[in-house]
């Protein structure tokens, strides 16, 4: 087993501390121990700079950290000679931001080339005479994207951009190409091997977008090859933020009108209206627009010139092939889940468990609201029926007042009950936490019931009904997200936001104990199979040795053997097809 | 044609081992059911239709809607209005629930097909609504104690002018200090707060600049009078130490004036709808400061000149009650009031090239009018080696040239010349879009993008 030089790309998340759990890249890191890892991580904001890494096993060599949220210290001042190649490259990307996808720009390049020429030109550029952090900065910048906005065929949002939505443009754009001048492209000469992305012999961006860009510019300047894993889809998380700042800003301008007709004035009315003015300029359609252009150009960039893109789930990989991805070199990889902490939780027991558990945060995409509806009608068929309701953790603080609702509306729905008239009643919905004594863990909580019940209405990767499927639950889950790629045929499946469904589903499971358990055995052995850390550390390990020998090594020979620096077919003697023998190849030529 | 049976939109997942083992399972152990589907089949009749005959559509039309597309347009409508692009119509709708199933009950392959459609039939405003100017604008804190901490300082220096002895150099040189001192640590609030960048030389040339304003005529006047030393204890004039206090009172106002210009060119940011046009409307602004700043400098200047000495007389030593108010080398009070105006212009226009992002203008243009200080007092010097009288020549034709302008023409000069050559600068440089971003940013920056978790997926 012989050891590779990885770089993980990363934007956020995992080496940092102040992200909430490692996650999968460090189980992957800690899988593959016999390679070697450089980690290029890009912290969005100062809380991750400053509290430290996650603790790295040894394999991780280097850490190399460029913030995205302020200017990076390296920017010079450009000479006269830069400031002219700055302003051909600058006008080549923005007129392929500010021309609509698909439209030709001159009648021979596609935006996309002229976005991929701007890209790599600014990050030569930066390579020579440092970030273009500055120049963007600066009115030349301004006025290159004004007259590539006011040129003909620009897209209809940005045509009348007025100058302060021009400079909010530059200065998200400064933002988005500040990847550039993060100081790890120097030449292989340049320094002792290791330094930077040179040294590298495969390039893994953990997600797509700004992570990736290393890993195209590596591609570029030493031939790396590039992997790109796409688990949560970048771009499609761009376009919700970039939507959510713009109703904000739509919301926020009208409480700012109604603050100013109702004359209060005031310390909190202009804080919010404060808020109401910076919300305007960053949601502002031309702005979006052109920063949006910007993701989904380097977003396409990074698919099209990736050597594999390992989507994580059918979802992932619809957005990489809308985006222009090759199906050749798709490949979905499952995420792999820590399956060890619900082994011990044995397959449900009791016949007459007539539970159903329910595990996620209270929040409305969870549309608990449609399970309480469900259940009151599971209810008054099988009076012996329970739900509990496992929290994993508090509210987010946006949906604060749903999880108020939710119980509220359990206890009108649900009044307590007892068994004769001496008993102590109890409502048949049960409200826990997980971290209490009662439910320490998920597994517990899922341990309490013989049937697990999924009810959200909006789902990415459904990670809760992947752990009832290690816990060997059967499982009754909404049609969202990649539910129905995760349960495959081992779960019943009903449409989103249909009560009754899920009512007749639960019923179903409820009433058949065998059925329970045959699904349950079916799902744990599905899980087993697809879910494991093991499957997904397996895949990448493979997949980087296929990728590795398809691409001669980097690096300096240092007198061993190096692997896979001559592919195979190079030893063949004579020709490697023998002439006449590929009779395609010959019709082709005529 | 929305009462497809759901079972038949189904696509078969990828059959696994896992499958095979359920298939087996339900093989070995019973008959197997339908696992993805609930509902009845299309063979025997609905149970109970009345509730599903009521349940709405998840098309959104109405039932039989010959166009199941507008109904899910009018309840998204918020989102294609402003969605900048069908791909983000196309996270949106799947960030609300609808799924690919929805879109093929309208007739298309997916939400992709199904979002470029609501996209494009959407009616939305051509060019957004400029934003409503007015209330939600947000003013720079003015700190008007801050700003008017160098006002003690020059009070000093103008009460020194009173005090005889050692004690009256030292007052003075207290309350330079203490203007120097002010201006530093007053400038961190209000509109005249510099960012980083600011080199630290500018504050030296800041210092040597007041410094010469009070003692730099007497300097100069002994170095002209042919002193071979120090005949006497330097001296202020109470014409200077008024123009000192006068320029200390400005600093408030002149806040004031920047503020008012910081806030105009950031409302041209808004309404202008290129940058010509703000460029248009940004010189008249600086012009409109620049001038406003000299009136009140004259007029403060003025104003210190009538009023200075009598303040300064409030401190008289009691034992030598009349002093005649002339030292051996005097200026003029329109020159002093002229080298006052033009060392609080080059101030001004230097502070504010320094806020809004051109530091290095800022301090070039200082240490210019400082170097040229220094050299016309260096030249004075050289000119008494012999042979090297010519080299003072210049120095003292300003000086004596022209009526009324006496030893203040120096610094008049320096400063006025340094102040001229910034205000060019600052024509073309605070006139541009670009210079107004940094405020632009603090006050409409977006909130940064944070992504929650490593790669959004899960762990």
């Amino acid at each position: 087993m012989f050891s590779l030089r990885i770089g993980l790309l990363a934007e956020g998340g995992f080496p940092f501390a102040a992200d909430e759990s490692p996650g999968w890249c460090d189980r992957l890191v800690r899988g593959l121990a016999h390679h070697e890892f450089d980690v290029f991580a890009f912290a969005v904001d100062a809380a991750q700079e400053t509290a430290g890494l996650v603790p790295l096993p040894p394999q991780v060599r280097t850490v190399h950290v460029a913030p995205l949220w302020r200017p990076a210290p390296g920017e010079g001042r450009y000479g006269r000679a830069d400031r002219r190649r700055f302003a051909e490259h600058f006008t080549e990307l923005a007129t392929a931001l500010a021309v609509p996808d698909g439209a030709e720009t001159d009648g021979r390049t596609s935006g996309q080339d002229r976005f991929a020429y701007g890209l790599y030109g600014l990050a030569e550029l930066a390579g020579d005479a440092g970030g273009p952090g500055r120049a963007l900065r600066s009115e030349p910048a301004v006025r290159i994207l004004e007259r590539a906005c006011r040129a003909p065929g620009a897209h209809p949002a940005v045509r009348g951009a007025r100058v302060a939505e021009l400079l909010a443009a530059a200065a998200q754009l400064d933002r988005a190409l500040r990847p550039l001048a993060a100081g790890w492209y120097e030449a292989p000469g340049g320094g002792p091997a290791g330094g930077g992305l040179a040294g590298v012999d495969l390039c893994h961006a953990l997600s797509g977008g700004p992570a990736a860009l290393p890993g195209l510019l590596a591609r570029r300047f030493f031939g790396t090859p590039l992997l790109v894993t796409e688990y949560g889809v970048r771009v499609r998380r761009h376009y919700l933020e970039s939507a959510a700042s713009a109703a904000s800003a739509a919301s926020a301008a009208g409480t700012a009108s109604t603050a100013g007709t109702a004359s209060t004035a005031g310390t909190a009315s202009t804080a919010r209206t404060a808020s109401g003015a910076a919300a305007r300029a960053g949601g502002s359609l031309a702005v979006r627009a052109l920063t949006a252009a910007c993701h989904r150009r380097l977003a396409a960039e990074a698919y099209d010139k990736a050597a594999l893109v390992t989507p994580g789930n059918a979802h992932a990989r619809r957005w990489a092939l809308r985006l222009g991805a090759s199906r050749a070199r798709l490949r979905t990889v499952y995420p792999g889940m820590d399956g060890e902490r619900f082994a011990r939780v044995e397959e449900p027991a009791g016949e007459e468990d007539m539970t159903l558990v329910w595990v996620g945060r209270t929040e409305p995409a969870a549309d608990l609201v449609a399970l309480l509806h469900a259940f009151a009608e599971v209810h008054r068929q099988e009076p012996a029926a329970h739900l509990v309701v496992a929290e994993t953790g508090p509210p987010p603080a946006a949906h604060a007042g749903y999880r108020d609702h939710c119980r509220a509306l359990a206890a009108q729905l649900f009044p307590d009950e007892a068994a004769d008239a001496h008993a102590v009643g109890a409502s048949p919905v049960s409200f826990e936490e997980i971290g209490d004594p009662a439910v320490p863990d998920t597994a517990a909580a899922y341990a309490t019931g013989g049937v697990a019940v999924l009810s959200s209405a909006v789902a990415g990767f459904p990670v809760g009904l992947v752990e009832a499927m290690f816990c060997a639950r059967a499982t009754v889950s909404t049609d969202v997200g990649a539910v129905r790629e995760v349960i495959g045929g081992t779960g019943l499946v009903v449409p989103p936001r249909n009560p009754r469904a899920l009512a007749d589903a639960c019923l179903a499971l409820l009433r058949d104990p065998a059925r329970r358990a045959r699904l349950g055995a079916a799902a744990r052995a599905r899980a087993g199979e697809l879910f494991t850390v093991e499957q997904n550390v397996r895949a990448f390990r493979e997949i980087y040795l296929e990728l590795v020998s398809r691409s001669p090594l980097a690096g300096p020979a240092d007198g061993g053997p190096r692997p896979f620096a001559r592919p195979a077919e190079a030893h063949l003697p004579g020709r490697w097809v023998a002439a006449g023998a590929c009779p395609v190849s010959e019709r082709a030529g005529r | 044609m929305t009462d497809v049976p759901r079972a038949a939109a189904r696509e078969p997942a990828p059959t696994t081992p896992a499958e095979d083992l359920a298939e087996a399972l339900e093989a070995a152990f019973g008959p197997a059911p339908d696992v993805t589907s609930l509902h009845p089949r299309p063979g025997p009749p609905p149970a109970d239709p009345a509730p599903a005959a009521s349940r709405p559509r998840a098309g959104g039309g109405p039932r039989g809607s010959a166009d199941p597309v507008r109904g899910l347009m009018h309840r998204h409508r918020g989102l294609c209005e402003r969605a900048v692009d069908p791909l983000e119509v196309a996270a949106g709708l799947e960030a609300r629930g609808v799924t690919d199933r929805t879109a093929r009950r309208c007739r298309h392959r997916d939400v992709f097909t199904l979002a470029e459609e609501m996209y494009v039939r959407t009616r939305r405003p051509g060019a957004g609504p400029p934003p409503a100017p007015g209330g939600a604008r947000r003013r720079a804190p003015l700190a008007p104690v801050a700003h008017l901490l160098p006002l003690a300082g020059g009070l000093l220096v103008l009460l020194a002018t009173g005090l005889r002895g050692a004690a009256q150099p030292a007052v003075t040189g207290a309350g330079v200090a203490a203007v120097v001192l002010a201006l530093v640590l007053g400038l961190q609030r209000g509109p005249l707060r510099v960012g980083a960048g600011l080199p630290p030389g500018a504050g030296l040339a800041v210092g040597w600049l007041l410094a010469y304003a009070a003692y730099g005529d007497w300097v100069l006047g002994e170095l002209l009078g042919g002193a071979t030393g120090v005949t006497g204890a330097p001296v202020v004039p109470r014409a200077a130490a008024a123009a000192l206090a006068g320029l200390t009172a400005a600093v408030l106002p002149a806040a004031v004036i920047a503020r008012w210009f910081a806030a105009r060119a950031r409302a041209g940011l808004r309404d202008s709808r290129d940058l010509a046009e703000f460029r248009a409307r940004a010189r008249p602004l600086l012009a409109a400061a620049v001038t406003a700043v000299l009136a009140v400098l004259g007029a403060l200047q003025l104003a210190a000149a009538a009023a200075g000495p009598a303040v300064g007389r409030l401190a008289d030593a009691p034992p030598r009650p009349a002093v005649p108010d002339a030292p051996v080398h005097a200026s003029g009070v329109p020159a002093t009031v002229a080298a006052a105006c033009a060392l609080g212009a080059l101030l001004f226009l230097a502070r504010l090239l320094a806020v809004h992002g051109f530091p290095r203008a800022a301090a070039y243009g200082l240490a210019a009018a400082c170097a040229a200080q220094v050299t016309a007092l260096l030249l004075v010097l050289a000119a008494r080696a012999p042979g090297l009288a010519v080299l003072g020549r210049p120095v003292e034709l300003l000086v004596a040239g022209s009526a009324g302008f006496d030893l203040a023409a120096v610094p008049a000069v320096a400063c006025g010349a340094a102040a001229l050559a910034l205000l060019a600068y600052a024509g073309g440089a605070l006139t541009r879009a670009s210079a107004h971003r940094k405020e632009q940013n603090d006050m409409t920056a977006p909130p940064l993008a944070t992504p929650s978790s490593p790669a959004g997926g899960p762990r």
